[in-house]
């Protein structure tokens, strides 16, 4: 699942500055994945709907802040331990040395939210082996957080069984089993990292151009940007290399399309010449399908091969019916059929024009009693003989006729397929003739000729075209033979080759999508860092305090392999090389000025920053910056970092930084105590009182309450130093360097009341004038905590001890 | 207070402090032991200079270390307990930076203190017998 955000800016950009057409949907395709994007291309995809997608910016803010975090049986710690921090901004130590049991309060952390199998894989064995606690084998985890718009706390915690893997944690929110997925954080934890690990800190800017780019570019929640941009050039790489071996392929194939002597094999290669392959002429070739022209050869043979064939009885009965139709026109040769018409029609009238009259006289001679009955019958009779005369000589002239044109039509001239064959590799010559000698009949030839002649060269045509047949079918077959391997290997080839013209389609889309997406990266990569550039400069200003190291414009650059962190840095003014002058501090400096600003986006709904260990290889001058930047970063967030010395602590306190500080301190069994301190004087005296009302602790160990009061002394007059030392305009540096030489009370004392840590002397008079009250107080301290005697009322004394460290503190 | 304390009573104390779960005394029971044990160390090393060299305890304790080994004829228990001395220091005075000790670091330096005090009695019982 994408980030919501970031795609959001994208399709506003898709909006506003339209990528190439086709390629838009293959930019929002790249963001689910090479399949959507496989989809895309295709076109099998519906466009993302853009009223789906929420506008830029707009996303859940509901602030968290972090309440406490619970620890059972983890690492260095046993017994169940709780780190309980004030919600709402400011700033929270946790102090403890290495081993203290504080880092795991952060890995616990770091696992409840991120899981297990995220990072924690990569550890060495022995961590990953080592991870339960020894005492206490029964591990849990909880982090309770308050969520803006929710009454009751939220506690996401794991569990493992005892003597259970690492990776076999049961996740629960508010005590019901659930999933990670269920809170809903995932996004946002990768986008604004809220946790910085120590191991991050270090190693944040130690890599390679393209690592450093891909760590500050995993700050700006840019990753699925990148990984969009991957699978879209993934995609293109692989269709250029289904497009590069498609071409490869072709020489070869080349090459055996021209010892194929075909035809087609011509064809087929001019078409894979041109600049974009006929795919489908080529297709077209090898299956058959292709409309050859008339010059083609094989359509010479399929035409020779189905060349007419005079039927054979048609022959026959054409010839038999050209006989019988002459012998019957013979057989009436010599009748006078015009004469048998005219006496019949004579004879008719007669008949006639005696129906009307009545006497047996000829009305033509005059003889009388010819014209009688009998005359009527015979005359009846004799008509109808001469009628059926008249009619049969029509009837034969006419079925002769008939019959010599159906032999006629017979003899047809040569088809156009046996002329145009010339070229057809098998010889129609003697076709030819013999279909001439055919054809050649005279108009004038009677039914008797025709017969001859049709029975002459009928036989021989049959016989001479059924031949030809034969030939032009075998010769088509031995063609297809010869053509089969160069069909064969282009049917092989054909289906690479149109994944090829596919893919080049393809490319050119995809090479659309991938330089506006670039573009569109750059872009969203440089609004995104503008604003964390300018508070790195501002961080980094305040923590490179004496570094001769000055940063200038901070930028990402590049893409894909090119990527790169741009670091303008000179050193003494001069141009550097970038990272290669800065050392592990100064590098932590930098990391920690670019993790912050990340972690402090308004568009994080964490208000908590949990940081580990930033102080390691960091001189004092530093130090005193990085107090500066988190306390700047905690008037907005809940800054919580974990140290393993009271640097940062006495910091804060001489700079007079509000925060809270939790020491940690760990027993045997892996008991994990802690202490929230408000000062480290207090504390002394505290401890000095604790110890001194205590009804259970043993005569031997009042003789500690000296000690704690002689502690207290100290701390007073470290403060008192630090405070009057930076007042006088001296720096941290020089600070710290002036609270390392005092080694007695009496020095610290020289030190906080005479300004100087040599004059250890002159205190007794000092305190004599000015602190009559302190004199015996401060003489116990110095033997008590020795021999741990004391003298007098416990309480009288830690109260003057008190009284003093106060009044040293508050004055300047 | 009992002004007659041994430094093993001191380091047995030391123990506890360490060993028990003490709502009394968390957080500060490692300065405390740390304070006790240096007193115990304190209190070895007078006992040896009683017998050994009366007058040694009124110099620094840098120049007391220093002969620690040399009277106790064990230059190895020496350096331990120079090594001890300076790391409770750290613990018994304010210094910058400086975090109360671990529970394993005090149980080093407690055995240190345990048996320099055992050596230096060792000595005495030796020379009354001598």
């Amino acid at each position: 699942m994408p980030d919501a955000a970031l795609l959001g800016l994208v399709v506003d950009r898709i909006a506003t500055d339209p990528p190439p057409a086709g390629a838009a949907d293959l930019v929002l395709a790249a963001f689910e994945g090479s399949t959507a994007l496989d989809f895309a291309l295709r076109g099998d995809r519906e466009p993302v709907a853009k009223a789906g997608m929420p506008p830029a910016g707009s996303r859940s803010t509901s602030a968290v802040y972090l309440t406490a975090i619970e620890v059972e049986g983890f690492r260095g710690i046993g017994p169940a331990t709780t780190l309980t921090i004030d919600v709402g901004p400011g700033l929270t130590l946790v102090v403890g040395r290495n081993g203290s049991g504080k880092s795991s309060f952060s890995e616990a952390l770091e696992m409840v939210l991120l899981g297990t199998n995220q990072r924690w894989e990569q550890r060495i064995k022995v961590w990953r082996d080592g991870w339960q606690n020894l005492h206490h084998r029964h591990t849990r985890m909880a982090a309770t957080f308050t969520v803006d718009g929710r009454r009751l706390p939220l506690e996401v915690a794991r569990a493992w069984k005892d003597g259970g893997g690492i990776d076999a944690s049961t996740f629960s929110i508010d005590g019901k089993i659930a999933t990670a997925e269920t809170l809903g954080w995932a996004q946002h934890l990768a986008g604004y990292p809220p946790l910085l690990s120590h191991n991050e800190l270090e190693h944040a800017l130690d890599r390679e151009q393209s690592k450093l780019y891909d760590a500050l570019a995993g700050i700006l929640g840019l990753g699925d940007l990148a990984a969009a941009q991957q699978v879209l050039r993934d995609a293109r790489l692989d269709r250029e290399h289904a497009a590069k071996a498609a071409r490869d392929a072709l020489p070869a194939l080349r090459a055996l399309l021209e010892r194929t002597d075909d035809e087609r094999a011509e064809v087929v290669r001019s078409a894979l010449s041109s600049k974009v392959w006929e795919l489908d002429v080529v297709a077209a070739a090898v299956d058959g399908t292709a409309a050859s022209d008339e010059r083609s050869v094989l359509r010479k043979l399929h035409d020779l091969a189905g060349l007419p064939v005079l039927d054979r009885e048609r022959l026959n009965a054409t010839i038999s019916d050209l006989r019988d139709a002459h012998a019957s026109a013979e057989k009436l040769r010599g009748t006078d059929a015009g004469r048998a018409h005219e006496l019949a029609t004579l004879l008719q009238k007669a008949l006639d024009v005696h129906g009307h009259a009545d006497g047996e006289t000829c009305p033509v001679c005059g003889t009388e009693g010819v014209l009688t009955y009998q005359w009527r019958v015979t005359a009846r009779e004799h008509a109808n003989a001469l009628l059926v005369e008249a009619d049969a000589v029509p009837a034969a002239q006419s079925a002769l006729a008939d019959t010599v044109r159906k032999a006629r039509q017979l003899i047809v001239a040569a088809p156009p397929a046996l002329r145009d064959a010339a070229g057809a590799s098998i010889d129609v010559a003697p076709v030819i003739d013999l279909w001439d000698a055919w054809a050649r009949v005279s108009v004038e030839d009677d039914a008797i000729s025709i017969a001859s002649h049709l029975e002459s060269r009928g036989p021989l045509l049959i016989a001479g075209v059924a031949e030809l047949r034969r030939a032009a079918t075998a010769e088509r077959e031995r063609l297809e033979r010869a053509w089969r391997p160069a069909a064969d290997a282009i049917l092989a080839w054909l289906p690479h080759g149109r994944r090829a013209r596919d893919a080049e389609i393809e490319i050119s889309r995809l090479k659309d999508a991938e330089r506006w997406l670039r573009d569109a990266h750059d872009e969203i990569r440089d609004d995104r860092f503008r604003p964390i550039a300018g508070a790195v400069q501002e961080n980094w200003t305040e923590l490179r305090q004496d570094s001769n190291v000055t940063l200038g414009d901070l930028r990402l650059r590049g893409a894909a392999a090119q990527r790169r962190l741009s670091l303008d840095v000179k050193v003494d003014g001069e141009d550097g090389s970038a990272l290669g002058v800065m050392s592990q501090g100064e590098l932590n400096c930098l990391a920690l000025s670019l993790f912050l600003p990340r972690a402090s986006m308004p568009e994080s709904p964490f208000r908590f920053v949990v940081i580990d260990d930033p102080v390691q290889a960091m001189d004092p001058a530093k130090v005193a910056g990085l107090a500066t930047v988190l306390a700047r970063a905690a008037q907005e967030r809940q800054v919580i970092v974990l140290t393993h010395d009271t640097r940062l602590a006495d910091a804060m306190r001489a700079l007079d930084i509000a925060a809270t500080v939790i020491e940690v301190v760990r027993r045997e069994q892996s008991i994990v105590e802690l202490r929230r301190i408000q000062d480290p004087v207090q504390r002394y005296i505290d401890d000095a009182f604790a110890v001194a009302m205590s009804r259970d602790v043993p005569a031997e160990a009042l003789r500690v309450i000296p000690g704690f009061c002689r502690l207290a002394l100290e701390a007073a007059s470290s403060l008192a130093a630090t405070r009057r030392l930076l007042h006088q305009g001296k720096t941290y540096a020089e600070v710290q360097a002036t609270l390392e030489k005092p080694t007695t009370l009496n020095m610290w004392l020289a030190l906080a009341l005479l300004n100087d840590p040599e004059r250890s002397g002159d205190v007794a008079g000092l305190l004599v004038k000015q602190y009559p009250w302190a004199v015996d107080a401060v003489k116990e301290c110095n033997r008590g905590t020795h021999t741990g005697r004391l003298f007098g009322d416990v309480r009288e004394f830690i109260r003057s001890v008190e009284r003093l460290t106060k009044t040293m503190v508050s004055e300047r | 207070m009992n002004a007659t304390v041994d430094a093993h009573a001191l380091v047995s104390a030391a123990r506890d402090l360490i060993r028990e779960d003490d709502a009394t005394t968390a957080g500060l029971w490692p300065r405390a032991a740390a304070l006790l044990a240096r007193q115990g160390m304190e209190l070895a090393m007078v006992r040896l200079w009683e017998v050994t060299a009366p007058g040694l305890e009124r110099t620094s304790t840098r120049c007391q270390l220093l002969c620690v080994g040399d009277m106790l004829n064990n230059r190895e228990l020496g350096g331990r307990a120079t090594l001890t001395w300076n790391s409770l220091s750290n613990a018994c005075h304010h210094r910058v930076y400086e975090l109360p000790p671990t529970a394993s670091e005090l149980n080093l330096a407690l055995e240190t203190v345990w048996d320099l005090a055992e050596a230096v009695e060792r000595l005495r019982g030796q020379i009354h017998q001598g």
